[in-house]
Formats: C-alpha cells, structure tokens, sequence
C-alpha cells in the first residue's frame, strides 16, 4: 500500500514535470511570431501577405486553389483593408513557411458540428489552433482557407495601410488623421495621391501600428461576387497545376 | 519526327507510339493541354489537328496528319483571343482542368458553325466533361464569342 502511494506520487510528479514542460514550450512556440519569408529581389514586403514593387501590389495567398476560388478570396481579404486596387493586383502562391500554417485546421478538426460546439469545446479546440502553427502545418482543405484568413488577412492589409500612411504623413509632416486611402494610394490633405509604390521603401522601415479592422458596413469587395484573379491563366492553361511543382515564384 | 505545332517546326525524339498528348507535355512543355483519363472519355486532352478537334491521348505521334494547334497557339495570358475572353466575361471556369479542352472543342464548332444553336452547342461539346459543372456558363460564353466573333469579321 505505502509502495504503491509511493510510486503513484512519484509517477505523478513525472508526469507533471512532462505537461509543466510541454505547455511552457508550447506556449512559447505558439507565442512567437513566424518570420516573414518573403525576400523580394525587387520592392518590398511589409508581412508574409504582401509585396509591393514597381509594378503595384502582390498579394500572397499560400492556400492552394483548386477551384473554390481562394486566390480571389483571400485576396479580396488585404485589398478590402489595404484599399488597393483589386482589378491590379497580382498574386502568388509564396514559398512554403511557417508564417502560413493554418490555424482554422484543427478547430474544424473536432468531432461536432460547429454550431453544436459547447464552450468547453470551443476552449479546446482554440488551444488546438496552436498544433498547426507549432508544426508549420500549411495545410489547404476542410473548408478552413477562409477561416483562418478571415483575420489575418485582413490585419495584413490594415497594418500595411496604416504603415502606408504614417510613411506619407511624415514626408509631409501632415498627421496620418488628415489622409485617406483610396486605390493603391494615400490622399494628402492637398488632394495629391501618394501611391504605395512611391511610398513602399519608407514604408518598410517603419514598425506596423496596431491596428483595427473596418465594420463590415464599410466593405467595398468582401460579402460581393468578384471576377476571379485567375481566370485568364485558367483559359490559357498557364495555371500552375498542384503535382507540377516549379519554383515558388513561378 | 517532325511536326507543327501552333504555327512552328518541331523536332520530337520519341517513339512514333507515343501518344501526341504526351509529346506535347512531356518533350514540348506544353502543358496548357490537359491529361484527364486518357481513354479518350473526358476531352481535356482535345487540340486541334488541320483545325479538327480531336482527342491527344488518342492519338499516336507517327499517325499526326497535319498541323497541330494546342491552347498555347490560340492565346496567351496578355493577350487572349476572343473565344478566351468570352470565357473570362463569362467567368466560365471554376478549378479550370476542363477548359483548355473545352475551349479548343467550341473553337473547331465556331469554325465550322458560326451562329451554334444550343442544341448544336450541346452536341459538339457532349465529349468535354466538366467536373466542377460549368455547362452552362460554357455555354453562354461560346454565345458570347460567337456574337463577338461576327462582330469582328
Ligand atoms: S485525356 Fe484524352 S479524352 Fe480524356
Ligand atoms: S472547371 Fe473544373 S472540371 Fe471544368
């Protein structure tokens, strides 16, 4: 009886020892932010979700479109806030990288539906959403791409707008409040535009505000249909296919 | 073997076997023209030979009789013909695997049938199987380019 306490104590501090471990390490990883991946040759990227060179705006989408239009979706998602203008803007696949995991991968992963979910549920499966971003897990599928751009993008394009418009207010020693942005371009009080090309080497040497995302009401592309980015590479039968694998930037 | 395609002399070293879907692919890099099943039920292999569509996985290397014509020959991304563009007003294709195939059947219809009825669409492109069921935006874009093409001359 006295032996078993014993080793049941003593199994138990082993095993707290491992969870006490696991989580500290898990919490750190999950904390961290993932690098941006992105080194572009010519221009600039402000987040793993954006470049902006001499010819205007690339958005990464790192989801693999196969049909459900995810190129066009998430990319809608950083143009809406980053106010560019959708008819220009190119978009790439990206490299593979940690900054991509999907988050939405293991919240959809649980056995219910999700309206069904209690909030005990919803606790577990929001620590889940921590596995993929430890694991790099850059997963397309379950219907998950939306989901878990949903904020990320979006902050993409408001951080990048807002960085955009500090990079403007101080070549004019105006306050961000007097601009505005409309069009791939900040709108100085003076009414002269400001494009993000000109603006994208100040830019990238300024440290990305907090920022919040728009009301819904203001949204000019989300919640609309849009003609796809991809269509004419579609037609043309350019589109890189999934099983042909060519370097990322091709 | 030497063949045309989409307008050039081409070399190809390979066995006169070869099905002309695979030599375009594999040696040419012309990989606009799509392998679905292979047994000549899908259509995405479909290109042009002397302007008739026909089928590429079909196709032996040593029997190709005329010129060959590949979606890469119709259009490219900066500049489209005016069947492609029709595709893109209509916003035809949805992951897009079917539509070099389907393009290259209403393109060898348009040629032959300038002003198709649906019926006439229906049966010219009754072999292109669409898995994302796009019919019938295929169908309002062959309308389309056909409307823009005898607008066009
Ligand atoms: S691949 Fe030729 S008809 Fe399907
Ligand atoms: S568009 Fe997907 S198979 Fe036709």
């Amino acid at each position: 009886m006295g032996r078993a306490r014993r080793i049941t104590r003593r199994a138990f501090l082993v095993a707290t020892a491992a969870v006490a471990g696991g989580v500290g390490f898990g919490v750190w990883k999950a904390r961290e932010v993932p690098a941006n991946p992105l080194a572009p040759d010519a221009g600039v990227s402000l987040n793993p979700w954006l470049i902006v060179d001499g010819g205007g705006v690339t958005v990464v989408v790192p989801r693999a479109e196969m049909g459900q239009g995810v190129r066009t979706t998430l990319a809608a998602l950083v143009a809406e806030e980053l106010d560019a203008d959708f008819a220009a803007i190119r978009v790439i696949h990206g490299p593979p990288a940690q900054a991509y995991f999907n988050g939405a991968l293991m919240e959809a992963g649980l056995p219910m539906p999700n309206f069904a979910l209690s909030d005990r549920q919803r606790w577990i499966g929001a620590q889940m959403a921590a596995l993929p971003k430890v694991l790099s897990l850059q997963v397309t599928g379950g219907s998950t791409s939306t989901v878990d751009a949903f904020e990320k993008m979006r902050l993409a394009g408001a951080t990048a707008r807002e960085t955009f418009k500090l990079a403007a207010a101080a070549r004019a020693g105006a306050d961000t409040a007097q601009l505005a942005t409309e069009n791939g371009a900040v709108l100085m009080p003076d009414g002269t535009r400001l494009t993000y090309v000109e603006l994208a080497a100040d830019a990238a040497r300024i440290e990305p505000p907090e920022v919040m995302l728009r009301d819904p009401g203001q949204w000019r592309l989300l919640g609309r249909a849009l003609p796809r980015t991809d269509m004419a590479e579609k037609v043309t039968g350019s589109a890189t296919r999934r099983w042909r694998c060519r370097g990322w930037s091709g | 073997m030497r063949l045309t395609v989409n307008g050039l002399a081409r070399d190809i070293d390979a066995d006169p076997e070869m099905p002309l879907l695979w030599a375009l692919r594999d040696v040419l890099g012309l990989t606009g023209t799509k392998f679905g099943c292979g047994v000549a039920a899908c259509g995405a292999c479909t290109v042009h030979i002397d302007g008739e569509a026909v089928r590429a996985c079909q196709v032996p290397l040593g029997e190709v009789w005329g010129e060959v014509t590949t979606i890469e020959g119709l259009g490219t991304d900066g500049s489209l013909s005016i069947l492609q563009a029709a595709w893109v007003a209509q916003q035809a294709a949805q992951c897009g695997y079917c539509q070099p195939g389907q393009i290259m059947q209403a393109a060898a219809l348009l040629a032959v049938v300038p002003d198709p009825t649906d019926d006439d669409i229906d049966a010219a492109m009754a072999g292109n199987l669409c898995r994302c069921g796009t019919y019938p935006r295929i169908r309002a874009a062959i309308r389309q380019a056909a409307a823009d093409l005898r607008e066009a001359g």
